[in-house]
């Protein structure tokens, strides 16, 4: 699905990431490390949004980087961001509406996927009308995690997804995520690794801009640093 | 082969100049992105051309060099300095608007050479800046001040109201543009048409085409209230032909529909809202009917430019040119205290249908022109109404009802 | 529900005075609804281009300035009557402001909206005085017998063809609410507004909307510049005064509420048009709308800080 090799990028004349080997098949993978490691840095690379400067970004055996994020979208790479980035003034219906309305392979499909949507969260359906701006931090989340699955991707990306959500919320969001995991690839980043450990099958860790581990999730749940660094036993 | 070219480069102005000092030179400043200054500096290039064919001044072939004030004082003053020192002109000619003509005076009084103005009415401003005789004795100011100017309107109306009594001009509404031109015109024909000479006055405001405004229906509301003999309109040519439409659609017809803005749109007398419409003016093209010197110019002007000469700054820069002209042949120099005596002779039968001659005014010695005249639009031309010596055609009045 | 009671209080309070002044002044409501309509069908493609995607455009006047020389010499050449290019104008203007987007005001979209600020107020300068370098500041009206007709109620004379604007603006607004609600492009247009960055990960083409919502807002520019012809004489600097007062009204309108720029034209028309009407307070007609744009916009900020 997702291949990446060689990468390097970064903002300006600031290096980020530097010779980064990265795979997604057809599985949920994570993506683990501290602030500052490169963790959006390089979900940006892969949405478009920050311009390679060495290695290549392959979706399916097609290069991607380089090309634009709307066009990257349109592929099927849907992404949460971790600022949600929704559309504030408008109704959450419009909302999930244009997470389909520019994809071709989900533009067709709109009112059906509305419904699977609304089923997946409730809240939604009862919010329908209310602007995305006046709700609640989970319920943006959960919006934007919906308006990410209307383009019915093949791809999804959460950027900490439960950064800022009550405990209670994390843990419905990552059920949502290990229903998902069956039809859809998942790069999942997270701060939050015990949680995000249940739902993922494989994971990397960066460090610095540099990955310095990868590893199934039995064999990182066991690993001594991650068990040090990240799990906080 | 550079160094060569260079020479022979260097040696050609030099004999460009040395030919230059048999010429003698006028310097014309005019605002030349305005169509005013654009052909008035065609105008006085043409009066130049028609000389030095007949054999120029005193042996000498007269030049025109022109400078561009772009409207504004710093650049006419910089224009100056450049005429005097670069240039090395012997009279300045040229002007239109006060601002820029204000601009001027310090160093026209620095070199204190012979200029033959041909714009500038406001009186409070560049008149007082010019001050009295001998200071200002230099300085021949062709064009009527602002209060020639009202004065000409009220002998004018006054004359027109007296052979015909039918012709009532007692009661005077003013619709004047918010801006500085309009105020001053609201001040200057309250104080003219006084109620103590029998007037009724009254005015309002509007805000002019020009700056945005262009909706004059709430001031033509008041003057057809207050019923006019005379509707008079002092705004731009952007509002000539939106304010008679307004006008015609409230059904609004005062006895005289009078407009007095600096300048007529194009192709406004083939208006079908354009005849009957009074105005003032120093010159138009009716007058070559009865005035050879006008047909003489318009014919020239026409032929020589391809289009017609749109405003009476034209003649006025050409007439200024030919008085200049006289002027040095008489005193036999361009030295300023003989061509002063000279000029104050002038008697020239100017193409703008008088025969100009220079007198003292409120403050200066120097001058010309102190009539406008009352015209009418006829048959798509502007027709002389007042002075009745230079009438090509008689008012048509009152203003008929619109149809 | 507190905002329904708020809007019924207005229109009430709209309704009584409009009565009042059929009776009293009807000259008043019938050239301030005038003004207003003129107002505001000039404002409006500015607030869709200001309020919606964020451009700030110092060449609106200009654009409109350009497109009613285009419509004169095209309707003079032709012997056409402007009213029958208003569409060909639009086509043609929205063409132009593509092109003129994609190369000048696309560059500045990323850098600081003063550089937007400074291209666009460039562009207003290079446009008028281009027209000024090929046509001199010569004015032109179109002479047309329809826009001097009149109706006649007792005593009242007044002009109707203004109410044209009324029209247009109506026109205007309730296409531009359509299009920004109800269609696909417009929605993304607004997405595109609210949030650029989440507009692209939707796969929205950002550039391409901002395009079209320019090259849509001009072809309204386009279609006013026709009927501008109708009203008005034009000249190089005819279109300029007209950028700063459609910048007000969007300012008292409140930036992306298109309904309110006519509201706001509306309240300055008639307001204008009611202090012109007596003698003590006819020089007060300027100064109103000033006072106008700073008491609402501090009534607004009053408001937002309560709230
Ligand atoms: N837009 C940006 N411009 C410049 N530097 C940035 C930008 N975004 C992130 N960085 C820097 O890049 C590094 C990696 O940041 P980021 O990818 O956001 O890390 P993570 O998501 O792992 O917390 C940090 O040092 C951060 O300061
Ligand atoms: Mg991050």
């Amino acid at each position: 699905m997702l291949k990446i090799q060689g990468l390097e990028c970064g903002y300006g004349r600031m290096r980020v990431l530097e010779a980064i080997d990265f795979e997604v098949g057809a599985e949920s993978v994570g993506l683990f490390g501290p602030n500052g490691a490169g963790k959006t840095t390089l979900i940006s690379a892969i949405m478009g949004m920050v311009k390679p400067w060495k290695g290549s970004i392959e979706l399916d055996g097609q290069k991607i980087s380089g090309a634009e994020t709307y066009s990257i979208a349109r592929m099927g790479v849907a992404l949460v961001p971790q600022e949600r980035e929704l559309f504030p003034g408008m109704s959450v219906e419009d909302n999930l509406m244009l997470g389909a309305a520019y994809i071709p392979h989900a533009k067709d499909d709109i009112p059906a996927q509305l419904e699977k949507i609304y089923a997946m969260f409730p809240i939604l359906k009862e919010r329908r009308a209310q602007f995305a701006g006046t709700m609640s931090g989970g319920q943006q989340r959960m919006l934007a995690i919906g308006r990410a699955l209307m383009s019915k991707p093949r791809l999804l990306i959460l950027d900490e997804p439960s950064l800022g959500l009550q405990p209670s919320i994390v843990a419905e969001v990552f059920d949502v995520l290990k229903g998902l995991k069956t039809s859809v690839s998942i790069l999942v980043t997270e701060q939050n690794v015990r949680e995000s450990l249940r739902a993922i099958d494989r994971g990397y860790v960066l460090e610095n801009g540099r990955i310095v581990l990868a590893d199934s999730a039995e064999g990182l749940k066991t690993n001594p640093y991650v068990v040090k660094s990240y799990l906080g036993i | 082969m550079k160094r060569m070219m260079f020479a022979l480069a260097v040696l050609v102005m030099i004999a460009g100049s040395a030919y230059a000092q048999g010429t003698i030179k006028l310097g014309g400043i005019w605002t030349l992105a305005d169509i005013t200054g654009k052909q008035g500096s065609a105008a006085a290039q043409m009066a130049v051309d028609e000389i030095n064919a007949a054999g120029g001044v005193l042996g000498k072939k007269l030049e025109l060099i022109v400078a561009d004030d772009e409207g504004k004082a710093d650049k006419a003053a910089a224009a100056v300095e450049k005429l005097a020192t670069v240039d090395k002109v012997d009279v300045f000619i040229g002007g239109m608007a006060s601002g820029a003509e204000l601009g001027k005076i310090p160093a026209f009084k620095k070199y204190n050479k012979v200029v033959m103005s041909t714009g500038a009415a406001a009186s409070t401003v560049v008149e007082k800046a010019l001050g009295p005789s001998p200071g200002s004795d230099f300085y021949f100011h062709m064009h009527p001040w602002d209060y020639n100017q009202g004065q000409s309107y009220l002998e004018g109306w006054t004359a027109i109201n007296k052979k015909d009594p039918n012709i009532k001009i007692a009661r005077v509404f003013l619709g004047y543009e918010d801006g500085a031109f309009g105020q001053s015109s609201w001040v200057a024909t309250k104080t003219l048409f006084n109620p103590s000479m029998g007037f009724t006055i009254d005015g309002a405001s509007f805000k002019s085409a020009a700056f945005g405004g262009g909706d004059y229906t709430a001031m033509l509301e008041a003057a057809k209230a207050f019923k006019p003999d005379i509707f008079l309109w002092a705004g731009y040519d952007a509002d000539a032909l939106p304010m008679l439409e307004q006008a015609k659609a409230m059904k609004f017809t005062p006895g005289i529909f009078l407009g007095a803005p600096p300048g007529w749109p194009k192709d406004f007398g083939e208006s079908k809202l354009a005849p009957n419409v009074a105005l003032y003016g120093m010159w138009s093209t009716a007058m070559n009917k009865n005035n050879p010197a006008s047909d003489k110019f318009y014919k020239n002007y026409v032929a020589k430019f391809k289009e017609e000469p749109a405003t009476y700054f034209a003649p006025l820069a050409y007439a200024a040119v030919y008085i200049v002209a006289d002027g040095i042949k008489a005193a036999g120099t361009t030295e300023t205290a003989p061509l002063v005596k000279a000029l104050e002779a002038t008697k020239y039968a100017s193409p703008l249908g008088e025969t100009i001659t220079f007198s003292p005014s409120m403050i200066i010695k120097h001058q010309g022109i102190t009539r406008q005249k009352i015209l009418q639009w006829q048959n798509g031309e502007q027709q002389v109404i007042w002075p009745f010596e230079a009438a090509t055609a008689t008012l048509v009045y009152p203003f008929p009802a619109w149809k | 529900m507190a905002i329904q009671r708020r809007t019924a209080i207005a229109a009430a309070i709209s309704i009584a005075v409009a009565i009042v002044l059929i009776l009293w002044k009807p000259t008043v409501l019938i050239y301030g609804l005038q003004a207003a309509g003129f107002y505001a069908a000039i404002a409006i493609p500015m607030g869709l281009v200001l309020g919606i995607v964020h451009i700030v455009n110092l060449s609106h006047g200009e654009f409109m300035m350009l497109a009613s020389y285009a419509t004169y010499f095209a309707c003079k050449a032709l012997g056409m009557d402007p009213l029958l290019a208003i569409i060909p104008t639009a086509i043609v203007t929205a063409i132009f402001g593509w092109v003129v987007f994609q190369l000048t005001i696309r560059r500045a979209l990323k850098a600081p909206e003063l550089n937007q600020l400074i291209m666009t107020y460039g562009l207003a300068i290079a446009f008028s005085q281009g027209i000024n370098l090929i046509f001199s500041t010569k004015t032109y009206k179109m002479p047309l017998d329809y826009v001097t007709s009149s109706m006649t109620i007792g005593d009242l004379s007044f002009g109707t063809w203004s109410f044209v604007f009324v029209g247009v603006a109506l026109v205007f607004m309730f296409g531009l609410q359509f299009f920004l609600t109800k269609t696909t492009t417009g929605k993304a247009a607004m997405a595109v507004g609210q949030n650029p960055k989440g507009a692209a990960i939707v796969g929205i083409n950002v550039y391409r909307t901002y395009g079209i919502v320019f090259a849509l807002a001009l072809a309204l520019v386009g279609a006013m510049g026709a009927l501008f012809l109708t009203k008005s004489a034009i000249f190089p600097s005819v279109g300029s005064p007209f950028t700063m007062k459609s910048f007000c009204l969007i300012a008292m309108a409140g930036v992306g509420n298109i309904p309110g720029i006519l509201s706001a034209s509306v309240l300055l028309g008639v307001t204008e048009q009611f202090l012109r009407a007596f003698r003590g307070t006819r020089d007060w007609a300027e100064i109103v709308f000033f006072i106008l744009i700073i008491g609402v916009i501090l009534a607004r900020s009053y408001k937002g800080r309560k709230a």
